[in-house]
């Protein structure tokens, strides 16, 4: 049974919070002014409707899990949610508004309905703009060969443009249309070091690295359209993706999609990306350039909120680790930006599993290991025992009492009108905001109201 | 006004490294842009090129931050500043120069294909040419292309 998410905000003094956000409440700026949060995104966004086709967001349109677009509107989704990001790891029953960092598909044509030189093809027969794409226009059809062999297509543009020890993801959304034993549908990168490749399985619906067919990567079948979501990541301190590492150390130059081999196979070749960053985004559709999807963020003003007198900001969130244990050296995760008379962030550390502040203050931890996908409530407060800014945080289905640290820099700084709160500022990867809301004055214990589940 | 900026700067700048002054300034433009240098271009004589956006809200945008850059005295350059006006339309603030050309990465092309069931797989042989039109200039999801200068 789901429940709506909201991000809302309670009046001064307490009482029963106003749905700010909320499937049912989509408009974010309604009380601009009165600590209504205002969300940010400077460039259109994708998501996916309900059947799954791929639809193009306006700037500073938010995206959400659940709820149902009509073209112009959220409303109101009723028991079946609807809008789907078709990311694995998210909750894909429950609700919650999107955030992302600003990403870039380095993959020209991703789409393939653009014409010109790429894809090229590279063996045996031609290919042909005659699919649907997951955007309704045109996608590459790779026909079925004939015998054994295959065909191969091939998109460029990924040279030299990540540095080294860059984290990188890819992904590719495609349908099989049709074979005898389409079991080598792959995806291969060409060029620098060497080649290298992760191929999915449609018998037991895997992605696996050549050479190590343990290693899985993520499969999305996209509803009933018969398209699949592969993806793959790659973490620079692992061992386990090695062929992204050709493609961004070894200077590889080309992206390649095969259908056939020894089992020959018709497929619709989507969306292909590849992007810098942990864990792969959602779709970005490109053309003759890279292109680059612009973050998302979700800013309240301080004044009346969090400040000198009063005030907790509570964010419920969604973390989608890729794997619980390549992130663990990654460093930092932004989440809350506070801006104002001084400016500081509020930061996921992974290797110490806790919320800490970027001056390098007190903590907040979090007693377990962070699993995948894991579910946190995080809040920013301000203490008048203390007249600090404090930070703290708890597992989602943690019962107990909430972990607190003290943000140092902010001992007694932060107020003032040109201040705000901001979700998404600084996060390397996208994450789902389930439920938000700012409380009116300090408490040491707090309730929330709606969550996943 | 939300803008698309190309920015010339010295290869070696970190935004991190900035002045807070000057971070502070990118912030209250809500300044952002892809990692590293501007996807497609290279590095010219410890130079590289920067695709930012920026909200100004001013009536002469890239006034406003030209003049930032000069109070900040920072070695940067707007190459290009082009956005979309209140009332919806592309207003070109400055086009893309054809002296861009410098800063484009090399036209790669295919003159022999790979072979991926080789044992080991054979990458393709490409070669390199620097080209001779602006195209193909990063964007940002849905934002209009960029205008070239004549």
């Amino acid at each position: 049974m789901m429940s709506p998410a909201c991000i809302g905000v309670l009046a001064s003094g307490g009482g029963k919070a106003t749905p700010l956000f909320c499937p049912n409440f989509v408009d974010l700026s309604l009380r601009a002014g009165q600590g209504a949060a205002t969300f940010t995104r400077a460039s259109t966004g994708t998501v996916f409707d309900a059947n799954w086709a791929l639809k193009s967001m306006s700037t500073n349109v938010h995206r959400l899990q659940g709820g149902i677009w009509s073209g112009s509107a959220w409303s109101a989704p009723g028991v079946t949610s609807t809008s789907k990001l078709g990311v694995t790891w998210f909750d894909q029953n429950g609700f919650g508004l999107l955030l992302e960092p600003t990403r870039t598909n380095y993959i020209y044509a991703s789409t393939q309905d653009q014409g010109g030189n790429n894809p090229q093809n590279v063996n045996l027969e031609t290919f042909a703009n005659i699919g649907t794409g997951i955007d309704g226009g045109a996608c590459l059809r790779l026909g079925k060969p004939q015998g054994w062999g295959w065909y191969s297509a091939r998109w460029s543009g990924v040279n030299g443009v990540f540095p080294a020890g860059t984290p990188a993801a890819a992904q590719a959304i495609y349908k099989i249309i049709a074979g005898d034993n389409p079991h080598f549908s792959y995806m291969q990168v060409l060029g620098g070091a060497s080649s290298s490749q992760f191929y999915h399985d449609p018998y037991s619906k895997t992605c696996h690295v050549t050479g190590d067919a343990s290693i899985d990567a993520d499969v999305t079948e996209l509803g009933t359209t018969g398209f699949i979501r592969a993806t793959e990541c790659h973490i620079p301190s692992g061992e386990d993706y090695a062929y992204l590492e050709h493609l961004i150390d070894g200077g590889a130059t080309h992206w390649t999609f095969n259908s056939g081999g020894t089992g020959a196979t018709t497929i619709d070749s989507a969306h292909v990306q590849v992007e810098a960053g942990h864990g792969v985004s959602t779709p970005i559709v490109t053309g003759i350039s890279a292109v680059t999807r612009a973050s998302e963020a979700l800013r309240w003003p301080a004044t009346g909120n969090v400040n000198g007198a009063s005030g907790v900001l509570i964010v419920e969130l969604e973390l989608p680790f890729l794997k619980d244990t390549s992130l663990l050296s990654s460093g930092a995760m932004g989440l809350v930006s506070l801006t104002g008379s001084a400016a500081s962030l509020c930061y996921y550390d992974f290797a110490a599993q806790a919320f800490k502040a970027t001056d390098g203050s007190n903590s907040a931890s979090i007693a377990a290991v962070p699993a995948r996908g894991k579910r946190f409530r995080v809040a920013v407060r301000w203490d008048v025992a203390t007249n600090q800014l404090q930070i703290g945080c708890k597992n989602i289905t943690d019962p107990g009492a909430w972990s607190w640290g003290t943000v140092t820099s902010f001992a007694g700084s932060f107020a003032g009108s040109d201040g705000y709160i901001t979700l998404g500022v600084g996060i390397p990867e996208s994450i789902l905001i389930a439920n938000a809301m700012i409380l009116g004055s300090v408490q040491s214990t707090v309730a929330i109201q709606g969550d996943f589940s | 006004m939300i803008c698309d900026a190309i920015l010339n700067m010295p290869d070696d700048t970190s935004f991190g490294a900035l002045p807070a002054a000057v971070q502070a300034t990118i912030r209250q433009m809500r300044g952002e842009w892809p990692a590293g240098m501007m996807p497609g271009t290279r590095v010219v004589s410890g130079r590289r090129l920067t695709h930012v956006l920026i909200d100004i809200d001013t009536a002469d945008p890239l006034a406003t931050i030209e003049s930032a850059i000069t109070a900040h005295q920072l070695d940067w350059q707007v190459l290009a500043m082009q956005g979309i006006d209140a009332s919806g339309h592309l207003a070109i603030l400055r086009p893309v120069p054809v002296t861009i050309l410098d800063y484009l990465e090399d036209t790669l092309t295919v003159t022999a294909p790979p072979d991926p069931l080789a044992s080991p797989p054979t990458p393709p042989v490409i070669a390199t040419s620097r080209p001779t039109q602006v195209a193909g200039l990063h964007l940002y999801e849905g934002h209009p292309p960029w205008a070239i200068a004549p």
